[in-house]
């Protein structure tokens, strides 16, 4: 095998090296060398295709299937709520956990964001302009004085991650623009209340330190809804 | 057997498969349509037709293959296709190595969702759905040379398209 072919089999299928291509490898440290590069560009087509499932997919594709209606995401929507408002959870008792977002963000907040401080690189501008347009949103200048910002990855994705000083205390807001969300939620736990909705393509979670502090940052952000 | 007993173990069989697959076909199905709502109703959609047709899978290994199939289907009906055109690339430009950050991964997906469907779909069936030349050819009724040179030609158009961003991102360092 020649280098050319080798590399024209790395691109074609990089997971499935021939034997005669590994052979190559072993001989050639310039395909050894490319191919490290092809798995690393791999590794970031992999992060980048593996866009976030919605919260109780399968529950509801389950949920659907049990109840033998038709399969359309408005209808299964309202069943669901239908379900878990008359309590019958024996039908889907996973839905009930359907706050993970939000305790994932109060997770992160209490266990990750002291690293990303201490990390922190450059504010990208362009990139929080990007964010906001993705998600319909724009910081007013009544939600305070922004103490950090910077991408970080959360919840199998990529969050846009602000700490805030606001009339509320502390806030942390992520903005999640490839992380929908079929519905809003509220959790408290860990001593923080979050609350995490849709917003445009994908979702924001706003992390303080009462119900009503995260709920009314949560009003200040979606009221400025491009 | 009876035909419950028979029935509860087509369901227990059913769960397991709904739990295992639904998350790749959800982002399949999202790159296809590009509208998670859109994408969530395809997916439901396959799993209502493959149920109907439960009892005549008779290769429990190819399970995964026709799920992908029978959600391509899917969005076949709800959209027109529309062929696309593949432009020759040098298959000797060699990729440059990308480095990791999560800004990085923010313009991946971007760069991704801007391919021509004829890149993107060979591409995201390797990538997500792990599935090989071959059998991605079975799918889209190509031949595996055709598909492999496809993907190839996606991959170098990836690096393309990344390396303005990438440039970009050491000049911020």
């Amino acid at each position: 095998m020649n280098c050319l072919e080798f590399r024209r089999q790395l691109l074609a299928d990089p997971h499935r090296p021939s034997p005669d291509a590994a052979g190559h490898r072993a001989e050639c440290p310039g395909c050894a060398e490319f191919a490290a590069r092809i798995a690393e560009m791999e590794r970031e087509l992999d992060a980048a295709a593996r866009v976030p499932v919605p919260d109780g997919l399968a529950d509801r594709i389950l949920l659907s299937h049990r109840l033998g209606r038709p399969a359309r995401r408005t209808w299964l929507a309202l069943a669901a709520s239908l379900v878990l408002a008359v309590g019958i959870a024996f039908l889907a008792p996973s839905l009930v956990g359907s706050d993970d977002l939000a305790r994932a963000a109060i997770a992160h907040v209490l266990d990750d964001e002291d690293h990303e401080f201490a990390t922190a690189k450059p504010t990208d501008l362009a990139l929080r302009t990007r964010v906001l347009g993705r998600l319909g949103i724009a910081l007013p200048g009544s939600l305070g004085q922004v103490r950090y910002e910077g991408a970080c990855p959360f919840s199998g994705g990529t969050a846009y991650h602000l700490v805030v000083d606001t009339a509320y205390g502390k806030a942390t807001l992520l903005l999640m623009p490839g992380n929908p969300l079929a519905s809003r939620m509220v959790t408290s736990t860990r001593g923080l209340s979050a609350v995490a909705a849709p917003a445009g393509q994908g979702s924001i979670a706003v992390i303080a330190s009462s119900r009503s502090a995260a709920n009314n940052i949560e009003r200040l952000l979606l009221r400025q809804a491009l | 057997m009876g035909i419950t007993r028979l029935l509860e173990g087509n369901r227990s069989q059913f769960e397991t498969m709904v739990r295992a697959h639904s998350g790749d076909l959800y982002r399949f199905a999202y790159w296809l349509c590009r509208d998670r709502f859109v994408a969530e109703d395809l997916v439901q959609e396959t799993y209502s037709r493959a149920w109907k047709s439960w009892q005549s899978l008779r290769d429990e290994k190819a399970i995964k293959h026709w799920l992908f199939s029978i959600l391509r289907n899917e969005h076949a009906r709800l959209y027109e296709r529309k062929r696309v055109e593949i432009e020759d690339v040098d298959l000797e430009d060699l990729p440059i190595a990308v480095e990791s950050s999560v800004q990085f991964s923010l313009e991946m997906r971007e760069a991704l969702q801007s391919l021509p469907e004829g890149y993107r779909e060979p591409l995201l069936l390797q990538v997500v759905g792990g599935f090989s030349c071959a059998e991605i050819g079975q799918m889209l009724e190509l031949s595996e040379q055709v598909i492999m040179k496809r993907v190839s030609r996606a991959r170098n158009a990836m690096r393309k398209l990344m390396e303005p961003e990438k440039r970009s991102m050491e000049r911020v360092r």
